[in-house]
């Protein structure tokens, strides 16, 4: 079994390596193609060089961790409440589907205005700082996550209900020993999705409002041609992004073959 | 009594009715919140919002509209295309399906705001727009793609191959088919996302209009109503387009109705 599971994880880091190799060719070869001036587009080993070799890349890599960790924050603390939320609300639509009719049309129009657009209305409403943020974040991963998990919870099988409900279990029995578990999946997959949408969140909020963490520092490097900041910035950013996806999807596939093995 | 409550509750459970009540309870509700803060700054209420839409006039709103829609729509076209067509190679080649989606996941992980202000830079401001739209919509549509061939049945598979057709015949009458209905639902959530690609894009400046840029000029100009009428504007905007891709493709593909549901 657990050999199996190593294979896997290998399997899915190779996966991984290759892609990154893959993308690391295409930015090169746009950047070649489109014949980009070196001192605006930074090449891989450019940024390698800020990292790691310049004379001063501790002080570098100490600005971007402090960053990186200010964007974590942000992304995190949103991520965290929206998922819990979404998970929240997904079960009382289940057991409320008027409730859901309400409230869902509702939520997709405020889903669909984009998220620049909305970034200044919600900053207007709770000020700039930390509670602006993660009302950010919550809002982008809340309503997808939303959608998923209650899509999850509703494909509970008619026997399976019936079961329950003709052994006297109430509505509620139903919930907890057959809807719950079924969602496993649905829950799983939205943890992950969710990662991308949570960081770029954070990171448009710190661009439009506090100009802090990573997204603050790209937009400040933007103005003040620090393209090496602003690129090894970016980096980072998609790299931290990439790996807690990965990390996230194996645990997805692993929990799931368990599952399926119990059952 | 009862029976009123239970048709009252019926009729709530029907999406257009639920919806409109659901707007309405939004509008009260923010109706309530403003009622008491006179000539806020930050907060205008919806009869201030009303006011200042009407008074732009639909000549403001054309000029910046206009352009971000032809931009939000070329990046529409090209990312869909791209996707698509990433889609359409793993349709033939199955094994890289791996590899591609794992692409499809990197460009997924790319900020926009951290890919913006580099293609800006390189691009220029028009062509950042118009990129930035087509990275946020190529994910959903390669994924949407190669989920929907990977929906299509075994057994139908294996009928093709069993009456003497070929991986081709397969590709076409059965894992083509079976993928549109996902593809269809891909386009429609891409579009949105086309929507703000462009706006983030024009946000970033080197753009003379467009949504972006009115809303960012009436920011700092601290007109609360305009932004906040640019803001329902672009939401509305968005929602019709989710809207009639979904009715075009309910048209072009009726075989998935019963999917649906």
């Amino acid at each position: 079994m657990s050999g199996g599971t190593g294979r896997f994880v290998a399997r899915r880091v190779g996966t991984l390596a290759v892609a990154v190799v893959v993308a690391l060719g295409v930015w090169v070869a746009v950047l070649e193609v489109f014949d980009v001036s070196p001192l605006i587009g930074k090449r891989p080993w450019d940024v390698f060089g800020y990292v790691v070799t310049a004379d001063d890349a501790a002080e570098h890599r100490a600005t971007l961790l402090a960053d990186l960790a200010v964007t974590v924050r942000d992304a995190g603390i949103g991520y965290v409440v929206g998922l819990a939320a979404a998970f929240a609300l997904a079960v009382v639509f289940c057991v409320s589907p008027v409730l859901e009719r309400i409230v869902m049309p509702t939520a997709m129009v405020l889903r669909s205005i984009p998220l620049v657009v909305l970034t200044p209305l919600i900053t207007l409403i709770f000020g700039i700082g930390q509670a602006g943020v993660t009302a950010i974040v919550i809002l982008v991963v809340f309503l997808p996550a939303l959608a998923n998990i209650l899509y999850g919870l509703r494909s509970v099988s008619g026997e399976h209900r019936d079961l329950v409900l003709a052994y006297g279990g109430s509505s509620w029995t139903v919930l907890r020993k057959v809807a719950l578990p079924a969602a496993v999946p649905s829950t799983l997959a939205s943890a992950r999705i969710a990662v991308p949408s949570a960081v770029t969140g954070a990171m448009i909020a710190e661009w439009l409002s506090t100009g802090e963490g990573l997204g603050g520092a790209i937009s400040k490097a933007a103005g003040s041609f620090g393209y090496d900041a602003m690129w090894a910035s970016a980096i980072l950013v998609a790299a931290v992004t990439m790996l807690a996806y990965a990390v996230l999807s194996i645990v997805d596939t692993l929990v799931q073959e368990r599952i399926g093995q119990l059952s | 009594m009862s029976v009123a409550v239970a048709r009252f509750r019926g009729a709530l459970a029907r999406p257009w009715v639920g919806g409109t009540v659901g707007i309405a309870l939004l509008l009260a509700l923010w109706w309530a919140m403003t009622a008491g803060l006179e000539n806020s700054t930050s907060f205008p209420s919806p009869v201030d919002v009303a006011r200042s839409a009407v008074a732009d006039g639909w000549g403001f709103y054309e000029a910046n509209v206009v352009p971000t829609l032809t931009r939000a729509a070329q990046g529409y076209l090209w990312g869909n295309l791209a996707g698509l067509a990433l889609a359409a190679v793993v349709l033939v080649v199955p094994r890289l399906e791996d590899v591609i989606t794992q692409l499809g996941v990197i460009s997924a992980c790319l900020p926009v705001t951290a890919i913006g202000p580099i293609v800006m830079v390189i691009f220029g401001g028009r062509a950042s727009a118009i990129f930035l739209g087509a990275l946020l919509v190529f994910f959903t549509t390669l994924v949407g793609a190669i989920l929907g061939m990977r929906s299509a049945s075994r057994s139908s598979l294996d009928l093709v191959a069993a009456y003497g057709g070929g991986r081709w015949t397969q590709i076409r009458k059965v894992q083509l088919m079976s993928a549109l209905p996902a593809i269809v639902t891909a386009l429609q959530v891409a579009v949105p996302a086309a929507l703000l690609g462009a706006v983030v894009g024009e946000y970033l400046g080197g753009i003379d209009s467009g949504i972006g840029v009115a809303l960012n000029a009436a920011q700092r100009q601290i007109q609360p109503d305009r932004v906040w009428a640019l803001s329902i504007l672009a939401g509305l905007i968005a929602l019709g387009g989710y809207a009639l891709v979904g009715l075009v493709g309910r048209v072009l593909t009726p075989w998935a109705k019963e999917k649906r549901g």
